[in-house]
């Protein structure tokens, strides 16, 4: 066993003393230096981490960090604040404004204003149901409300005469639906009287409608001509 | 800074090339081989240097690129696993004991070691062959000292009995 444990340590030596070549030595390190010199020493490469690191390093850079998540903080609260609150005119200002710019075409204006005037007359019922409602925002909820009838019409100057009928149709139901809930909120008697004036003045003329139904009483795609009639009846 | 650079760069070359040389030649008992992975061994340590890193310990850091490019190999070699590879130990021809017996010295201690379990095979290696601290073997593995010392006594028990049993196949031969 002497004789192996020594063999053993013998080869462990051996093995030590194994050394790359002074040829291969060489030739190794004339391509590290190679590489070496290729490289730019004075302009270390960016680590991946470093413009992070670096980015909240800088207060200026911080300071919009956190202006940016106090802003979209701000537009996100300002989604669900109703008229009266201080964070509506942002809602009504900034918000939809900006958003209103990114419809590119008249469909898809028409289609926002529609869903803004759904979103004044919801806005208008639960200020009712918190028995929040004063003339004051009902005054600035319906001249936003009227603005948007005023938008609407403007997007749908372009439509065919095939669908203004239908698009006549949505506009005086939100008109309906306006009408309705002005005169179920018991504080707005005399708003109620002035806004009445004025939704009827908002709302498209019988004449117009009777004329494209004349013309496309025998569509079929046009059943609902006698539904929007009726509307229009009972508003004049 | 640059001049500084390279000379850390030619220190360590010189400290150290014929140790990674060694490890490698160990791990892939091909000197061809051995000499590439020198050779990227320092080109890798060169680029961190470039790129600012500190090191508290360049023979342990050189070790570590050198083990990470050995993995590397095998793992693009693809032709046998790893194991299998060091089952069959440090040789140049063969798996026979007694080309074991029938080959140069040098071998004889690498093919033991090579028989190890996996976990006390770079411990009893790095000890043995490079003579490396406790201390500079756990920062190279990244163990502890202690975990380091347990594997080490451990491993060279195993290597006893191999060295008995070496010895009692040699007697029947």
């Amino acid at each position: 066993m002497k004789t192996d444990q020594k063999q053993f340590n013998n080869s462990l030596r051996t093995f030590r003393n194994i050394r790359l070549t002074d040829a291969s030595k060489s030739r190794i390190f004339s391509k590290v230096i190679a590489h070496a010199q290729t490289r730019n020493t004075n302009n270390p490469m960016m680590n991946p981490y470093f413009f992070i690191a670096n980015f909240f390093r800088q207060p200026l850079m911080a300071t919009l960090v956190l202006l940016f998540f106090i802003s979209g903080g701000t537009i996100l609260a300002a989604q669900v604040s109703l008229p009266g609150d201080f964070l509506y005119s942002v809602k009504t200002k900034i918000t939809e404004p900006l958003t209103r710019l990114t419809k590119l075409n008249k469909p898809a204006q028409a289609a926002f204003a529609l869903k803004l005037l759904d979103r004044r007359i919801e806005e208008m019922w639960q200020l009712a149901e918190k028995d929040q409602m004063t003339e004051l925002a009902a005054k600035e909820n319906f001249r936003l409300f009227e603005k948007e009838i005023q938008q609407y019409k403007q997007s749908e100057q372009d439509i065919n005469s095939n669908d203004s009928f239908k698009s006549v149709a949505k506009v005086n139901s939100r008109l309906e639906d306006y009408d309705d809930l002005v005169s179920a909120v018991p504080q707005l008697t005399t708003f109620y009287q002035d806004s009445t004036k004025a939704l009827l003045q908002l709302a498209v003329p019988v004449m117009e409608i009777s004329q494209e139904t004349s013309d496309l009483r025998d569509n079929d795609d046009f059943e609902d001509e006698k539904n929007s009639s009726n509307i229009m009846e009972s508003n004049v | 800074m640059k001049e500084s650079l390279e000379q850390q760069l030619t220190e360590a070359y010189e400290s150290y090339s014929d140790v990674i040389y060694r490890l490698c030649l160990y791990k892939t008992s091909n000197g061809e081989q051995a000499e590439d992975l020198v050779q990227e061994v320092f080109i890798r340590f060169w680029d961190y240097l470039s790129k600012g890193g500190e090191i508290v310990n360049i023979k342990s850091f050189l070790y570590q690129i050198a083990r990470n490019l050995i993995i590397d190999y095998y793992r693009k070699k693809k032709a046998e696993s790893l194991d299998e590879l060091q089952e069959d130990g440090f040789q140049l021809s063969g798996n026979d004991h007694e080309d074991i017996i029938n080959q140069s010295e040098k071998n004889i201690a690498i093919g033991i070691i090579n028989q190890l379990e996996e976990k006390y095979r770079d411990v009893v290696y790095l000890r043995l062959v490079e003579e490396m601290t406790m201390k500079e073997i756990g920062q190279t593995l990244a163990i502890t000292a202690n975990n380091v010392t347990v594997r080490f006594h451990r491993g060279m028990k195993q290597v006893e009995l191999f060295i008995k049993k070496y010895e009692n196949r040699s007697k029947t031969i």
